[in-house]
């Protein structure tokens, strides 16, 4: 009787979540029994972690962070959520540090119960192979990779074997590679894998030791070869590869053979990568080439969401893909209407100049003339912004609204034009008007003279800087807008297009973090227009504590995240990506985590009020 | 550490002489060393289910216990066990849900008590309400070695009653039931009068409540028995 007690609350709750739910009931029942509990209290900061003693740490209640040793955040925890795995899989201290935010109570499983657990399910091993790829690849996109990490090998691979039986010969299997122009041969004994030859087993294995084509397969194949099932990551299959050294991995569905997959299918899958992309942009010669290129950004975009890239990350790869874009129709458009008659910058504000761009931005961009045209000149730059302008709105950069492009007359002029409107717009400052030219001040240079770029942007930080009536405008502009939250905490909800009630994640969001940051940034007289990079500069200057700065950081990442990722669901069920999200849709973690956020940029707006409009507004 | 014998310490000296039973004389003789701290302490929860809540009259029919060690529970030595009642269970088994067809295999209170009290050697126990398992279990000793027993308690219902009355509350005595106090940490549900699932409760919420008090510090067992008084 004593023997067999079960906490059946605990067997239950296990029963409930993934991948527990994968493990058989015996299997089940140890790690119920198995388990160690443990409560953390958020008094005591973050979870001190033994390395000498790896756990996974189950969440049963509390809500906790994981960052790396950069403070670059990794994970958030709440129910039902995993940490200590990279160090179980590992067996390496992984020097992430656990952050306590709720009080909770932790469930612990040792290294050898763990492993246990793993024996019973392919499952459960999986599992928490791909949460480990997962947090691998965000480590990759911080040093500047973005790997296709979460891709499972059935996507990819084309089903179908070409086999022999081990009891054929050689210059059959030569024979067969070379009709069906193939690198390698599956080899069957009674309909199971028995081994495989490749192209290169025929010249190492068969040609260099003199054997002759009448030799049997059996005598040179490799036996019981590394196989991989069609359900696991094509980064394991990678992986597997590089650590065994080979080019060729049988594919199992229920332990029959449906087909090979080789290093050139695993190569083939990156072509969908920004890089790929870029090096495609920079090769087409004609405008539809660069129009159908472009329709392969949504998918790309899915493909990052999925991922879950960061969303600073997504920013800016989105931003260089329109980077190189534009600059690719600047080539053909010099190429088509001459060399231009005297330098030019090309410039771009907004979204694209601060490199978070997102589905659907549109176009500003604009020309400082290192001279006064002419009207033939002029002409020549006309046609010139006309085609790139005309480019990117077939490429999906629609026309500006308000007409800030480099084709329009106004926003096409020489360096002294420039300074007077920046002059104009510093010195007699009006929140009206600053509202609308705001973005003028996230500006940066995409093709053309770095002078004269450089000459625009030291005359305005030199305006801006220190200039109190200017940057109390331009934080009034900063305050004109609030986070959607009410008394005691509660969301206020705006309505979106179709009339449902949601939170506008942009315009009540990552807007607001980006204006606050420009405030910031003019007047400190920082060159850096991203946001982060914004961010990043302000600290340790004594105008924004650097928990202000941090807690602005991580709530411009959490909010932009939550976007994208409302995005990444409106598009995958067809929908049009909008900035609203309905609270319902998330969990109550995320919920909570974005009062959070919002909270963040709430006090730093009310810092910034403090701080320079002195009651003004 | 002080020189003189406490109270406790003397008793356990009184008792141990009395004792007849060999283990039974360990157990009286370990002590438990109540300046270590919480996290470097050993402690066991227990939770025992009755006829009734007389313990003249009514009688033990179930123990649960599991461990607390070194500020962790150790599911590995949860145990849970029923007693075969000379009286019967009668109607109490619409509270506790064990009925007299269960209690086949079920063990006398001595062998019961026993086992308990190897589980318990050396470790302060931790109860919910802890004045009446107390009672029902010196009942017991008394009837079974003629003496009572030395044991040194944490009670999360008193703990609790104390954290309620110094946030200057009013408070309902339905408040500091065990399904409440767990409510209120936001613990996961006790499902009630299970003697193992309320130990098991209690467990979690001594870790809760010594987390509230001890504010991420190092906290000794006397400080947090302090609280339980």
């Amino acid at each position: 009787m004593t023997e067999d007690i079960e906490i059946t609350e605990i067997k239950d709750y296990l029963s409930q979540i993934v991948p527990f739910d994968s493990l058989s009931p015996e299997t089940l029942s140890r790690a119920a029994k198995g388990i160690r509990i443990s409560y953390f209290s958020s008094a005591s900061g973050h979870v001190e972690i033994d390395y000498d003693n790896p756990q996974l740490y189950i969440v049963r209640t509390g809500a906790f962070e994981v960052r790396d040793k950069q403070g670059e955040l990794l994970d958030r925890l709440g129910e039902g959520d995993f940490f200590g795995f990279p160090s179980l899989l590992t067996g390496e201290n992984v020097n992430n540090k656990v952050t306590i935010l709720e009080d909770g109570l932790v469930y612990l499983i040792d290294l050898e119960l763990f492993k246990q657990l793993r024996n019973d399910s392919r499952e459960f091993d999986r599992f928490f192979n791909r949460a480990h790829a997962k947090r691998m690849k965000r480590f990759e996109q911080q040093v500047g990779s973005s790997a296709p990490i979460n891709i499972t090998i059935e996507s990819l691979l084309t089903e179908g074997v070409v086999s022999l039986s081990p009891d054929d010969k050689i210059v059959d299997a030569a024979q067969l590679m070379s009709e069906q122009r193939i690198s390698s041969l599956i080899i069957l004994e009674h309909g199971q894998l028995a081994g495989i030859v490749t192209d290169r087993d025929l010249r190492s294995r068969v040609l260099a030791v003199g054997l002759d084509g009448q030799t049997l397969i059996r005598d040179v194949m490799t036996e019981n070869p590394s196989s991989i099932d069609c359900k696991g990551l094509l980064f394991e299959a990678s992986m597997m590869m590089s650590t065994h050294n080979i080019h060729h991995l049988p594919v199992l569905r229920d332990n029959e053979v449906v087909g090979m997959l080789t290093t050139t299918d695993i190569v083939r899958s990156q072509n969908n990568q920004p890089i790929f992309l870029i090096g495609e942009i920079n090769r087409q010669q004609t405008l539809e080439g660069l129009v159908s290129l472009s329709k392969r950004f949504p998918a790309l975009l899915q493909s990052l969401i999925a991922s879950d890239a960061r969303a600073e990350e997504i920013g800016r790869i989105l931003t260089l893909l329109s980077d190189s874009l534009t600059r690719q129709l600047l080539k053909l458009g010099e190429e088509q209407f001459g060399t231009p008659p005297f330098p030019y910058s090309w410039i771009v504000f907004g979204s694209q100049g601060r490199m978070d761009q997102t589905a659907g931005s549109d176009q500003d961009n604009a020309m400082i003339l290192s001279q006064t045209p002419t009207p033939e000149q002029d002409a020549y730059f006309k046609l010139l912004s006309e085609f790139v302008c005309h480019g990117l709105d077939a490429c999906g950069y629609i026309y500006c609204p308000g007409e800030i492009m480099a084709q329009t007359d106004k926003w096409r002029v020489d360096l002294k034009t420039w300074q007077g409107y920046f002059k104009k717009w510093v010195d007699t400052p009006s929140p009206e008007a600053l509202l609308n030219t705001s973005i003028f001040f996230d500006m940066r240079l995409l093709s053309g003279s770095e002078e004269l770029f450089e000459l625009l942007q030291t005359f305005v930080l030199k305006k801006t800087r220190g200039n109190q009536i200017f940057i109390a405008s331009m934080a009034g502009v900063a305050l004109s807008s609030r986070p959607p939250l009410g008394f005691f905490g509660k969301f206020v909800l705006d309505r979106d297009g179709e009339e449902n009630k949601a939170l506008d994640l942009k315009h009540r969001g990552v807007a607001l973090i980006n204006d606050i940051a420009r405030v910031y940034a003019l007047a400190e007289g920082i060159s850096e227009v991203n946001t982060q990079a914004r961010l990043d500069k302000l600290l340790g200057k004594a105008i924004l504590s650097e928990k202000d700065v941090k807690n602005l950081k991580d709530a411009l990442e959490f909010i932009g995240h939550m976007r994208l990722k409302n995005q990444g669901k409106q598009a995958a069920r067809g929908k049009k990506p909008s900035n609203y999200l309905k609270p319902g849709d998330i969990s109550r973690l995320l919920r909570h985590q974005l009062k959070d956020a919002f909270e963040a940029v709430h006090s730093a707006q009310n810092g910034l009020q403090l701080k320079f409009t002195r009651g003004l507004f | 550490m002080s020189t003189n014998l406490s109270f406790a310490q003397l008793n356990r000296v009184l008792l141990g002489l009395k004792a007849k039973d060999p283990e039974l004389k360990r157990f009286i003789r370990h002590s438990c060393d109540l300046s270590r701290s919480f996290k470097h302490s050993e402690l066991l929860s227990v939770d025992l289910e009755m006829t009734g809540l007389d313990p003249k009259k009514n009688e033990v029919i179930s123990m649960g216990w599991v461990p607390i060690i070194n500020g962790e529970i150790i599911l590995a030595e949860a145990r849970q066990l029923l007693i075969s009642p000379e009286q019967g269970v009668g109607d109490s088994a619409t509270i506790h849900g064990i009925h007299d067809r269960d209690l086949a295999n079920a063990l006398s209170l001595e062998q019961g008590l026993e086992q308990l009290l190897a589980a318990m050697k050396g470790r302060v126990l931790v109860a919910h309400h802890g004045a009446l398992d107390i009672s029902f279990l010196q009942q017991a000793a008394q009837k079974l070695y003629g003496h009572k027993l030395p044991f040194e308690l944490i009670d999360t219902l008193l703990i609790e009653a104390k954290r309620l009355s110094r946030q200057g509350e009013h408070f309902d005595k339905q408040l500091l039931r065990l399904y409440a106090c767990c409510h209120r940490y936001g613990l996961p549900n006790a499902s009630a009068h299970n003697a193992l699932a309320d130990a098991l409760a209690t467990a979690q919420l001594l870790l809760a409540q010594v987390a509230a008090i001890s504010g991420g510090q190092t906290i000794t067992l006397r400080e947090i028995m302090k609280y339980s008084h």
